[in-house]
């Protein structure tokens, strides 16, 4: 039986990875919204995202719109592979043959 | 270890939950464009209508042509995320106009005060659709537009169009910086 990858199976990340992941290729998320959609504390939410970005799954970029610091998310072509694989892999456990083992 | 199958499961209700979350958060935050867009014309219009009744026509006409504008303009910027956007835009802007126009020729003569319930009437009535369907912020916007609107109506024998700028206006102006909160 195929295991999950561990990075993306934890909870917070888990949510993050799915936010991400209705978006375009182009496209950003603001960390504040990210926030709101995953429902948790900027400071957990902030090292989840250390986390993933370290295994380059996911981009962050951080720039200023007028003076006021903005945080913007994006997933990664590689971040996108791996949650795709993800849950093709949850999908493989739920098929009969594995349920019956 | 890999997970049982109650696990993966759970694991794909939670990405279901999030994505359909992360959905409606973005659909709330291009409609708040809209909202806030069309708030103003509206409350704009009634103002302008308020200071110059015998303008009535001309002000709403130009209410309409730059709300269109403007708002074709902001649907542009989506038209890369959603392709079609902006013709589907134009489409339920038109209809909605259409509406008006046709109700008015078959309820006509109509007072200013009876033919300014038309729009926020019905846009109220999709926005209530909408909710009941989909998103159930869209349910409490068309009901509290309609709701004010009406009452607006039936109490507001004084200063009529400045009740409306209000109750219109600033029902779409607080409902968009509302769909701007997660």
């Amino acid at each position: 039986m195929q295991t999950p990858d561990d990075l993306i199976h934890q909870p917070v990340r888990l949510k993050i990875m799915a936010a991400l992941n209705t978006l375009a290729s182009n496209q950003w998320l603001e960390f504040v919204s990210l926030r709101g959609i995953v429902d948790t504390t900027d400071g957990n939410l902030g090292a989840h995202l250390g986390t993933l970005e370290g295994a380059e799954y996911v981009r962050i970029k951080k720039d200023f719109v007028g003076k006021k610091p903005r945080t913007r998310v994006s997933l990664s072509a590689k971040g996108r592979e791996a949650f795709a694989h993800y849950v093709a892999t949850l999908h493989a456990i739920l098929t009969p043959q594995n349920i019956d083992n | 270890m890999s997970p049982s199958p109650e696990e993966a499961a759970q694991a794909l209700r939670a990405i279901n939950s999030v994505q359909a979350r992360a959905a409606g958060f973005q659909d709330y935050r291009a409609e708040s464009l809209q909202l806030m867009l069309w708030g103003v014309a509206n409350l704009l219009g009634c103002v302008f209508t308020a200071l110059f009744p015998q303008l009535l026509l001309l002000i709403w006409l130009v209410v309409v042509i730059v709300g269109l504008v403007v708002g074709v303009r902001l649907a542009r910027i989506a038209q890369e995320v959603t392709p079609g956007i902006v013709w589907r835009y134009l489409l339920v802007v038109g209809s909605v106009l259409l509406f008006a126009a046709l109700l008015h020729v078959v309820m006509w003569p109509l007072t200013p005060k009876q033919g300014s319930m038309i729009v926020p009437l019905f846009v109220a009535t999709l926005y209530a659709i909408r909710g009941a369907q989909s998103r159930p912020r869209y349910l409490i916007i068309g009901t509290t537009l309609a709701t004010l609107c009406f009452c607006c109506f039936l109490f507001a024998t004084e200063h009529y169009w400045w009740w409306l700028a209000v109750a219109w206006g600033g029902t779409f102006i607080l409902s968009s910086l509302w769909l701007r909160r997660t």
